[in-house]
């Protein structure tokens, strides 16, 4: 794998090859981008630090015309969680490195001033970027396309990024790497922008057996309704109502089961109101994006965040917020979820603000507030966990190492509860997604209230998606493609015989080694927030633990990392 | 201790594969791994007709005194899990398939759910067909990257991440060797069946 270095702090640039038994052992995108940051990294390094590095990786796939396979992986320490933390994006940069000659892109040290970094024509070019600082982002579109063409990748961050708000997302030609902070990550280093052009052609090793894969895994794609019907036509939205329905939508920072007119927010109402046009990744045949007079979105998870948790039912107000958190930079979860608990903490009398739920005026302004870090803005900024240790209010944070938890109410599906808990970059549904088992019975629904088997079932699917996040591929992909998909692809993309368990080990080293790092970080129990304390999760903890070979605090043991080749 | 919810699928599942046909009275058997235990039906038991009693809890990894009600192919599935992420395993003896397992090598099916589902079915051969550590290994090796395998003459063995995903594999795969078998004579017409051979 070729990789590009680039030190902002010395303005150098170095290219290079890392070793070959890395990309055996972990693949590609999440894999050696773990990998690297475990080894470049010791215990207690601040995320924000000029020597904090920052990855972007791509997998085998990327840059081959393979549905669902336009995506790359950033991988960071999270100055939210202080955890590992891997991102997925739909955004162009992946394929366009890949084109460039490049497998990865490190960032490392920090630029006195703001600054951008261009990658075309073989040239790797730092740019003043005082200019773009503080600007608009449809501004610094348009500056950068003038002076480096229309055909380029734009990789930037908000006004957020910039002033440091811990969970600050970074967008790439209008997808998102969206949660974790890595947008804070890359305005500690004063990079506002990545400009990136590549031309190259990318090949399978068996470009023959990929293609027939590539045909199988389309028709799977078509056969299922969520890939072929829901999530075209209504995009992520469409969960909504069904969420609803089976009692996972929640309202009011998670206190209360969401209303009925929650439906007026839903995807079915946005496709019908609000749509202007669809928006796919590249070689994405189900193409779940929406884009409105507001601009990119919103998402099933801003529909709820910006909506539902804040009693807001107004689809255009709550389509313009998310269009304000987009372009200011901000992920819409972690600040639904903060704005959520300051309302809380209005309403209870802990803050002494006259804010209420529902306002969409008093939503902007604090959306504002926080991605200038002013005001009450400064406090709702450092996310729900700090703001419960600063108002002693730690019970209205609904966190899980202090990740915002997402728009799946914990005691409606107690297997996506011990996911959340589980999950190596803090309370997030996406790294194992047992929604498919529990509510979408993908591949067969169980029972969403029981315990017996969920946590092996949590760790093979933690495992097999990890290893779609080295090939790189969209996590969607899982609704309809089976597992053992996976290893046929990697076989005719890598060339090299790759069977359904050679695949779920390397999952299982990535996990692990995830979990090494935040060992190493002294990262907090695996626990709920108190607020979701009826989930009865201890029991299905001790069987994950125990399925996963670690220790009853939760470490990996000796034997089971040489199992893994991890010592 | 069994969750009533995944004692009355495994039962239902028993039920199913008897009424279907897909084994004798006292054939097949089905397990479920939790956590580093398997819970197996009992040696000689009837799995239309399982209830409690009938499940057998065994710690993977130690052999303990419940090995004695344990099905014969305890040895078997305790490979499979082993061996591979498995979290369910049921074996039945399916009659079509069965039958096609005697004069193919492999099974590569033409209906339509079949060859969205296997593409591909190996089929086994050992000498001692049933419990034998032979079959073990052979079975759990293929089922590394396959969902269901065949040992030839005896039967099917397929792994699901839970028990109602392996039983549909059973049952599909039977179907889909229903209609290789009425139609060996007519003309093939589903396209790549060369394809996948390598699959």
């Amino acid at each position: 794998m070729n990789f590009l270095e680039v030190d902002l702090s010395t303005s150098s640039v170095r290219e290079g090859r890392i070793e070959a038994g890395l990309s055996v052992s972990y693949a590609g995108g999440r894999g050696v981008t773990s990998r690297l940051l475990y080894d470049s990294t010791g215990p207690g390094e601040d995320a924000l630090s000029p020597e904090a590095p920052l990855f972007f990786g791509t997998g085998p796939l990327t840059g081959i015309p393979f549905p669902m396979a336009g995506r790359y992986i950033a991988t960071a320490k999270s100055p939210l969680t202080n955890t590992i933390f891997s991102s997925s994006c739909g955004g162009r940069l992946g394929v366009y490195l890949k084109k460039a000659g490049f497998d990865l892109l490190i960032i490392k040290g920090a630029a006195s001033s703001p600054t951008y970094l261009s990658i075309e024509k073989g040239h790797v070019q730092l740019h003043d970027g005082a200019g773009l600082w503080g600007q608009k982002k449809g501004e610094v579109k348009k500056r950068l396309r003038e002076k480096h063409g229309a055909d380029i990748s734009i990789l930037l961050i908000g006004r957020a990024g910039e002033t440091g708000v811990l969970f600050a997302n970074i967008e790439n030609d209008g997808r998102y790497l969206g949660r974790g902070g890595l947008g804070a990550v890359l305005g500690s280093k004063n990079l506002k922008a990545i400009v990136i052009k590549g031309k190259g052609k990318i090949r399978a090793a068996n470009s023959e057996d990929l293609a027939f894969v590539g045909y199988e895994c389309r028709k799977w794609l078509a056969a299922n309704p969520v890939t072929s019907q829901g999530l075209p036509r209504f995009g992520t939205g469409v969960l909504l109502n069904f969420m609803r329905e089976t009692g996972l939508l929640s309202t009011k920072n998670h206190r209360f089961p969401a209303p009925f007119e929650s439906s007026k927010i839903s995807g079915e109402m946005v496709t019908s109101s609000l749509l202007q046009r669809k928006r796919a990744c590249l070689f994405c045949p189900v193409a779940c994006g929406r884009v409105t007079k507001y601009g990119d979105g919103p998402e099933y998870e801003s529909l709820w965040s910006l909506g539902v948790n804040l009693s807001l039912f107004d689809i255009e107000k709550v389509a313009a917020l998310n269009g304000l958190c987009n372009e200011l930079g901000l992920d819409t979860i972690s600040t639904g979820g903060a704005i959520g608990m300051a309302l809380e903490l209005s309403e209870t009398g802990v803050l002494g603000h006259a804010i209420e739920y529902g306002d969409a005026e008093v939503v902007r302004g604090l959306i504002e507030d926080i991605a200038e870090r002013r005001g009450l803005g400064e406090i709702l900024s450092l996310g729900t966990k700090r703001m419960g240790v600063r108002f002693g209010a730690e019970e209205s944070g609904i966190q899980v190492k202090g990740l915002e938890l997402p728009a799946y109410d914990s005691k409606g599906a107690y297997g996506n509860a011990l996911g959340y808990i589980t999950s190596n970059r803090g309370g997030c549904h996406l790294p194992g997604y047992l929604i498919g088992a529990e509510l979408l019975g993908v591949p067969k629904l169980i029972d969403r209230h029981g315990l017996q088997g969920k946590a092996s079932l949590l760790a093979l699917y933690q495992n097999l998606f990890a290893f779609m996040d080295t090939l790189i591929l969209c996590r969607f992909a899982s609704f309809a493609v089976p597992g053992d998909y996976y290893a046929r692809i990697a076989s005719a993309v890598q060339g090299t015989k790759i069977t359904w368990e050679d695949a779920l080990k390397t999952g299982e080293r990535i996990w692990n080694l995830e979990r090494l790092f935040n060992v190493r970080e002294g990262v907090e129990a695996d626990r709920l927030p108190s607020r979701c304390s009826d989930v009865p999760v201890d029991e299905m903890l001790r069987e994950y633990y125990e399925v996963r070979g670690w220790d009853e605090l939760g470490v990996p043991t000796e034997k089971r990392l040489k199992e893994l080749d991890l010592c | 201790m069994l969750e009533k919810a995944t004692l009355d699928m495994i039962r239902d599942i028993g039920r199913d594969l008897f009424l279907r046909g897909l084994i004798s009275s006292h054939a097949g058997n089905i397990s479920v791994r939790v956590g580093q235990k398997i819970h197996i039906t009992r040696r000689a038991s009837m799995l239309g007709r399982l209830d409690a009693a009938d499940m057998v809890e065994l710690n993977l990894n130690e052999k303990d005194s419940h090995i004695l009600m344990a099905s014969s192919e305890v040895v078997v599935h305790s490979a499979i899990y082993r061996n591979t992420s498995a979290l369910s395993v049921v074996h039945a003896h399916p009659p079509y398939a069965t039958l096609l397992s005697l004069l193919e090598d492999e099974i590569i099916p033409v209906d339509s759910e079949g060859s969205y589902l296997f593409k591909k079915v190996p089929v086994i051969s050992v000498e001692k067909t049933i419990g034998s550590k032979d079959a073990a290994n052979l079975v759990s090796e293929a089922l590394k990257d396959y969902r269901i395998v065949l040992m030839r003459g005896h039967g099917s063995f397929a792994r699901g991440d839970m028990v109602e995903e392996a039983y549909m594999f059973t049952s599909s795969l039977e179907a889909s060797c229903f209609y290789l078998h009425h139609m060996k004579e007519t003309k093939e017409y589903r396209r790549f069946t060369e394809k996948y051979k390598n699959w």
